[in-house]
């Protein structure tokens, strides 16, 4: 299927794209991965979605939080750091390049 | 559930997660859980691959390994190397060199003497012409016989550490300490004969880096590494380089081949 | 110390192999019952026997440790150290069933050379021990090992002492000073035993050396200082 190709590109770039929906907006685990398939990136399964979320505290790049939450038990919440957002930024600086690159390979580009 | 959480706690204790996190991170996933409805296989997936994951997740240094210092001395330096088994010339005027801090692979097809170059560099195999220079202190991982197969991995730390006057309690708590960079604790219980060969590979692997060495020779020292074992030691070379020991890796996994700094290729043997 | 560690570590190896230490320690016994009745005959083959265990236990080891001892060698241990090392773990086994087989013959048997009996069990060692290790280090293998001191072994067992072949045998010696010992024959026969035991292990001891130097060698280099020394 279709999916199998952003399945494997996602993979890549999970953490960085978890890093940017954190900027926008402090969240937890499963609202993130709502949040990415509403982006149109396929369900991330909670059994890939957490390790990458540890691998970002662990890297200091986010923190994590618990808040009572109204409905239920206390949730663990994630924020981005100072760290976190600089690399965040060096990361789109990147992005733009990379995608620029592989726009003109696969002849997305437009002509001049 | 229970059998979940079980082989949760069972598989994190075994890549030398702390009892505490391991508690801590159970928790975590009843919480998750509980708040879902689910159970927790439904969220997480099995929960040894989940526990694994949750494991190097917990060690990954971030950033990618320093560059190279311009000009750090060498720790090895191979001229001319040949050897002759018989009629079989195996090596053929090998010259290379390791610099501190720098990691080199070795790659050839079956029987292209890899192995024979690495025990050169050891000093086990007397080469029939060439000069070896290297620093004193190397640490080596062959590919077979490592390991005395009626010890425990404790044990091993113990007789190594007296290699270079070091005590048995130091070698105990060095063992330890790279064996969890490796993901693995080890049991004061089983003898090396009575591991899996991917647990007796990592054992063998952290003998050769025991005493901290300038040089370290690695025969293709994944044999029986599950994909993540493998990340694991490629991030222990990176670790080594940055303190400054030269790395000489032999490997057929070509696949990885952009993680060293250099590539030699051995010739195939002549027929 | 190297040498210690290396001993430590033979001798639990070693301890580990329970039912091979089970069948060497019967092994002499199973002699020595076979012959019980007859005081001569029980304690040679008493003592012969633990020469044949005390070989087999070294071989064994020897083999065992062919390629880790290259390691070792690498990792920083003298060849000194892994060869004295493993020598003292092994004759300290076989000196603590020495012990016990002297305790054996003096209480079942009838013995007034309490001290000969203990020196023929004591030659048996000196002999047997490096006798095994030298098997192994020229053979190689357990098989080839096992039977080549077979063959040398039981054809101890069965060849007349008194023929002048017996002397090229290993354990002769337990056998000449069985003569004193046993059959309280004069001196000549205890100090004839007793060369016989140490030139033997002259011998063995050479040829342990040489191969030992020759395969724990490591290679002549040129030494690279470390990055961290000026």
């Amino acid at each position: 299927m279709v999916q199998e190709s952003k399945r494997l590109w996602l993979h890549g770039l999970l953490e960085v794209c978890v890093l940017g929906l954190l900027e926008e907006r402090r969240d937890y685990g499963l609202a993130l991965a709502n949040r990415l398939e509403d982006a149109g990136l396929g369900s991330v399964p909670g059994g890939t979605m957490y390790p990458a979320l540890l691998r970002l505290e662990t890297a200091g790049l986010v923190r994590s939080v618990r808040e009572p939450s109204t409905t239920g038990p206390p949730r663990k919440y994630f924020e981005v750091t100072v760290e976190g957002r600089s690399v965040l930024a060096q990361r789109r600086h990147e992005w733009r390049e990379f995608s620029r690159s592989i726009d003109a390979v696969l002849g997305l580009e437009a002509h001049t | 559930m229970t059998g979940w959480r079980n082989n949760f706690l069972r598989a994190l204790a075994e890549r030398a997660v702390s009892a505490e996190m391991g508690d801590e991170l159970l928790r975590e996933a009843d919480l998750e859980a509980a708040e879902r409805g689910l159970p927790p296989e439904q969220i997480f997936g099995p929960a040894t691959a989940y526990a694994d994951q949750l494991a190097r997740a917990l060690r990954v240094p971030s950033g990618s390994p320093l560059a190279l210092a311009e000009q750090s001395s060498p720790a090895l330096r191979l001229n001319g190397i040949s050897k002759r088994y018989g009629r079989r010339q195996v090596l053929n005027d090998v010259t290379l060199e390791v610099r501190h801090g720098e990691s080199v692979a070795v790659v050839g097809a079956n029987g292209s003497g890899k192995s024979t170059l690495l025990k050169v560099c050891a000093g086990t195999v007397k080469p029939d012409a060439g000069t070896v220079e290297r620093t004193e202190h190397v640490g080596y991982v062959p590919q077979s016989g490592g390991t005395a197969e009626f010890l425990t991995a404790t044990e091993h730390f113990e007789l190594f550490a007296a290699a270079r006057q070091n005590s048995r309690r130091r070698g105990r708590a060095t063992g330890e300490r790279l064996a969890a960079s490796l993901g693995w604790s080890p049991s004061s219980e089983h003898t090396a004969g009575q591991l899996s060969g991917g647990i007796r590979q990592k054992l063998n692997v952290v003998l050769g880096e025991l005493s901290g060495p300038d040089l370290l020779l690695l025969d293709e020292p994944y044999q029986g590494f599950d994909h993540g074992s493998y990340i694991d030691l490629w991030t222990q070379i990176d670790r080594w380089r940055e303190k400054g020991t030269g790395v000489l890796i032999v490997t057929h996994m070509l696949g990885d081949l952009d993680r060293v700094d250099r590539i030699i290729e051995l010739d195939s043997p002549e027929d | 110390m190297q040498m210690i560690a290396i001993a430590r570590a033979t001798s639990r190896g070693l301890v580990r192999r329970r039912s091979a230490l089970l069948l060497l320690t019967v092994l002499p016994l199973a002699f020595y019952l076979a012959r019980r009745d007859v005081t001569h005959s029980a304690i040679v083959v008493l003592a012969l026997g633990l020469g044949w265990a005390a070989a087999m236990l070294s071989l064994f080891s020897t083999v065992n440790a062919l390629e880790l001892d290259h390691r070792l060698r690498v990792a920083g241990f003298s060849a000194r150290s892994i060869l004295l090392g493993r020598i003292l773990a092994i004759s300290s086994m076989g000196l603590a069933l020495m012990v016990g087989y002297l305790v054996l013959a003096v209480v079942d048997q009838d013995v007034t050379r309490l001290g000969g009996v203990a020196l023929m069990m004591l030659c048996a060692l000196l002999v047997g021990v490096p006798l095994g290790i030298t098997v192994g280090l020229v053979l190689k293998r357990e098989l080839e090992g096992a039977l080549a001191l077979i063959i040398l072994l039981a054809t101890q067992f069965m060849t007349d002492p008194e023929r002048p072949v017996a002397h090229w045998l290993p354990l002769w010696s337990v056998r000449g000073v069985a003569d004193w010992a046993l059959d309280l024959k004069d001196r000549t026969f205890l100090v004839d035993g007793l060369a016989h035991a140490g030139a033997t292990l002259a011998l063995l001891s050479l040829v342990i050396a040489g191969f030992s130097a020759l395969r724990l060698r490591i290679h002549r280099y040129r030494p690279l200082t470390s990055s961290w020394s000026d």
